[in-house]
């Protein structure tokens, strides 16, 4: 039962940073339709800017944070501005497309400045943990927790009463209407650019604190896309979610696959998140919280 | 005057046939008079003016023009070429520090004169990033093929088993970044891999005999964390040859861990190690999985364990990780073919000096790829001295080298005789420590266990 106990645990962690990521996504689709797969490399990016400051130049965490999230988010809209506003009115497919080569270029500038070494983040949580109730709960996973948490929280008040908040729902709900009532819809293509840079860049910190930050994050990022699509891609509470659905899932199956069904194979867990939205596409293909969309035929 | 036209045209044509009989053909055999200086590498190289040498004949990968930017402009160059992993496989973190140190123990080389009036050069065109990756690895030794005399590195054991068909059929020479106990067997290299240190299967059978001694000669529980293929095999199947001999018993669990640069995760390794508690985990993987292992332990509450490590499951940048550094002084150690760093010979100090005139910052992997370069000084020495840098005389000469002064870093060596004969048995045992500079501290000086010492190396430890 601990040991049960403790995946999920693990899982719950685990499901906090795939939220970050994955909250990326459902923002930048929300307010432009379109899937931003270049949300690993903004995170190796993002993640790079918090360990820059924090372990070379020595600045204490949350400075760091701070500073590491303006140039998380500048990056967002010099990317936007540069990359997507020039595809305004091209097809959807094509953009995605962009998005895919941003991943890449991005990457490459990442990797770059990271090098082929782990690099420290500079967190404050190092390698603690309290025990509760016989279960070891790292400190770098409640914080993670509790980081979400805030974040969400952040905003869901920004978006229920800020008013770039109100015209970034207004522009999710229909761009035409929005702009004639005067929203500035490329501001909110900048702001969310901007938003779903920040939150990879959190996700980058949860990953990298504690053994360090290194290439192999990019890969781990790349889980998010299975949350949202297990979600719905327009839906915040289908993130967040999707987002436990699928870590808890995966970490139940590392902890147990290897003893009961071995015939599954080594490294059957990185598997599961397909294979759960595989699973959840074929009952409910816009997800479980996705907005079904209705075409005239 | 038509005439005059013919004539001279004829004369164009019968010089030209001349000139290309006469032609440099990269395939054959040609040869040049050397010039005159013999070197040794190191801080206490000796340059001597000998008198002319003899003509020396070569073919692929020499030239008798000196190097692109030479510090000897009398000199002929020899190109030694790299396969390595330099940005995003599992042993990036190893393979740039191992680079250079080959970089610079030739730069050393050629400031001290060069060999007997030749520089050796590992340049830009001929280092190339395999990735770890066993394909790329063979397409490698593909492209280097027709530009250098042999590989100064060729990283990891599938990657240069790999590569080995395309080494045959050129008769290429190559120091292994790896220590597969396969090299010391002629069927398996072709007498074409260099290979320096004992073999990983040794070092395990040490470690695990030197890590029971350390802790009083009492049993304990084992699990092996190994990569697939011959480098964790190799060193698993040694872990395995000592535990049954140390009366440990099998495994109490035994995880193939994938490399987390190829998409494996220690997801799973952590919960079967948690649920397995073994005392010894021997980890056979890359820094970045070991790290990663031994912080899911550590952040659920697993603290009563020691780690094994093979020699390239460390890497000097974990000592800048200020939280688990510690945590790792009192869990880790590593076993290493040689001494780390900051020890006290003649090859360690010439290594030290190098790196400091090349601006490099202290690690392990510098020391072996320092390290590894000593057989090709003492191969292309004596084949110019024989007057014959082809490639099937260097391949000759290197299958049963002998005499290969390590400058005290490791034993003299040779390649011949029996595998039992020139095999390598010593390791060293380490503790991590952040106050040395490569994050290692020697608890022993070089060893051979009884196991070791009387293992019968009568066929490769690891057959895949």
């Amino acid at each position: 039962m601990t040991q049960f106990l403790q995946a999920l645990v693990n899982g719950v962690s685990l499901a906090s940073i795939y939220a970050l990521i994955a909250l990326g996504f459902v923002i930048i689709y929300k307010s432009m339709q379109v899937l931003n797969f270049a949300q690993p490399a903004l995170l190796l990016l993002g993640g790079y800017w918090v360990l820059y400051f924090a372990t070379v130049w020595g600045w204490a965490f949350p400075l760091a944070i701070v500073v590491g999230a303006l140039f998380a988010a500048a990056t967002g809209v010099i990317v936007e501005r540069t990359t997507l506003r020039p595809m305004v009115g091209k097809p959807v497919f094509a953009v995605a497309i962009l998005t895919i080569g941003l991943n890449t270029v991005i990457s490459v500038i990442a990797l770059d400045l990271m090098g082929v070494e782990i690099r420290q983040m500079g967190d404050p949580w190092g390698f603690g943990f309290v025990e509760f109730g016989g279960l070891n709960i790292a400190h770098r996973q409640i914080a993670a927790i509790v980081a979400v948490a805030v974040l969400v929280g952040l905003l869901l008040a920004f978006f229920k009463y800020s008013r770039l908040g109100l015209a970034m729902r207004a522009t999710a709900f229909d761009q035409e209407v929005a702009l004639t009532q005067g929203v500035s819809v490329s501001t909110v293509f900048a702001l969310s650019w901007a938003i779903a840079a920040v939150l990879a860049m959190f996700g980058g910190v949860f990953l990298g604190s504690g053994v360090g930050f290194e290439r192999s994050a990019a890969v781990t990022a790349l889980k998010a896309l299975p949350v949202v699509v297990v979600g719905g891609l327009d839906s915040i509470a289908g993130a967040i979610v999707g987002a436990l659905l699928v870590a808890v899932s995966e970490t139940l199956a590392a902890t147990y696959q290897p003893e009961y069904a071995p015939f599954l194979g080594k490294g059957f867990s990185q598997l599961v998140p397909y294979v759960v939205m595989l699973l959840v596409l074929l009952f409910k293909p816009y997800g479980l919280f996705g907005t079904k969309e209705i075409e005239r035929v | 005057m038509k005439n005059r036209r013919l004539v001279f045209s004829s004369l164009l044509i019968v010089l030209a046939l001349v000139a290309a009989a006469c032609g440099d053909d990269d395939a054959e055999t040609t040869t040049t008079t050397a010039a005159t200086t013999t070197t040794v590498a190191g801080t206490t190289a000796a340059t001597t003016t000998l008198p002319p040498e003899p003509e020396v004949a070569f073919d692929l990968g020499v030239t008798p023009s000196p190097c692109a930017d030479a510090v000897n402009e009398g000199n002929g160059c020899i190109y030694l070429g790299v396969i390595s992993d330099l940005t995003d496989g599992p042993f990036a973190p190893l393979g740039v520090p191992l680079t250079q140190a080959q970089e610079d123990f030739w730069a050393e080389v050629n400031a001290a004169g060069g060999i007997d009036g030749w520089d050796v050069v590992i340049t830009a065109e001929n280092t190339i990033d395999a990735h770890y990756d066993p394909t790329q690895t063979a397409e490698g030794a593909v492209t280097l093929a027709d530009r250098v005399l042999g590989l100064a590195q060729s990283l990891g054991t599938p990657q240069t088993l790999g590569a080995l068909p395309t080494l045959v059929e050129g008769d290429i020479v190559a120091a292994p970044a790896t220590w597969f106990s396969g090299w010391a067997f002629t069927d398996v290299d072709a007498g074409l891999i260099m290979e320096s240190g004992a073999p990983y299967c040794f070092e395990a059978m040490n470690g695990m005999e030197g890590l029971y001694d350390l802790r009083g000669g009492t049993p304990f529980t084992w699990a092996l964390v190994a990569f697939p293929g011959d480098y964790g095999g190799d060193y698993g199947a040694g872990a395995k040859i000592a535990a049954a001999q140390l009366g440990l018993g099998d495994p109490v669990a035994e995880i193939l861990q994938i490399p987390v640069s190829f998409g494996g995760s220690v997801a799973e390794t952590v919960p079967a190690l948690l649920a397995a508690q073994p005392d010894v985990i021997v980890m056979v993987t890359g820094p970045t999985e070991m790290a990663q292992v031994a912080g899911g332990l550590f952040q659920n509450g697993m603290t009563s364990f020691q780690i094994l490590g093979a020699g390239p499951t460390w890497n000097v940048a974990l000592k800048g990780n200020a939280d688990l550094m510690p945590l790792l002084e009192a869990v880790y150690v590593g076993t290493s073919p040689w001494a780390g760093w900051d020890t006290d010979t003649e090859g360690h100090a010439a290594m030290r000096a190098a790196a400091e005139n090349h601006g490099r910052t202290p690690s392990g992997s510098y020391v072996a790829g320092w390290t590894w370069q000593y057989p090709w000084l003492a191969l292309l020495t004596e084949a110019i001295a024989s007057g014959d840098l082809t490639r099937s005389n260097v391949a000759a000469i290197a299958a049963t080298l002998e005499d290969i002064d390590y400058q005290g870093i490791l034993p003299t060596r040779t390649y011949a005789g029996t595998p039992n004969d020139h095999v390598v048995r010593s390791t060293f045992l380490n503790q991590a420590d952040a106050d040395t500079s490569d994050g290692l501290n020697p608890l022993t000086d070089a060893f051979v266990g009884t196991i070791a010492a009387d293992f019968d190396l009568a066929a490769p430890c690891f057959v895949g």
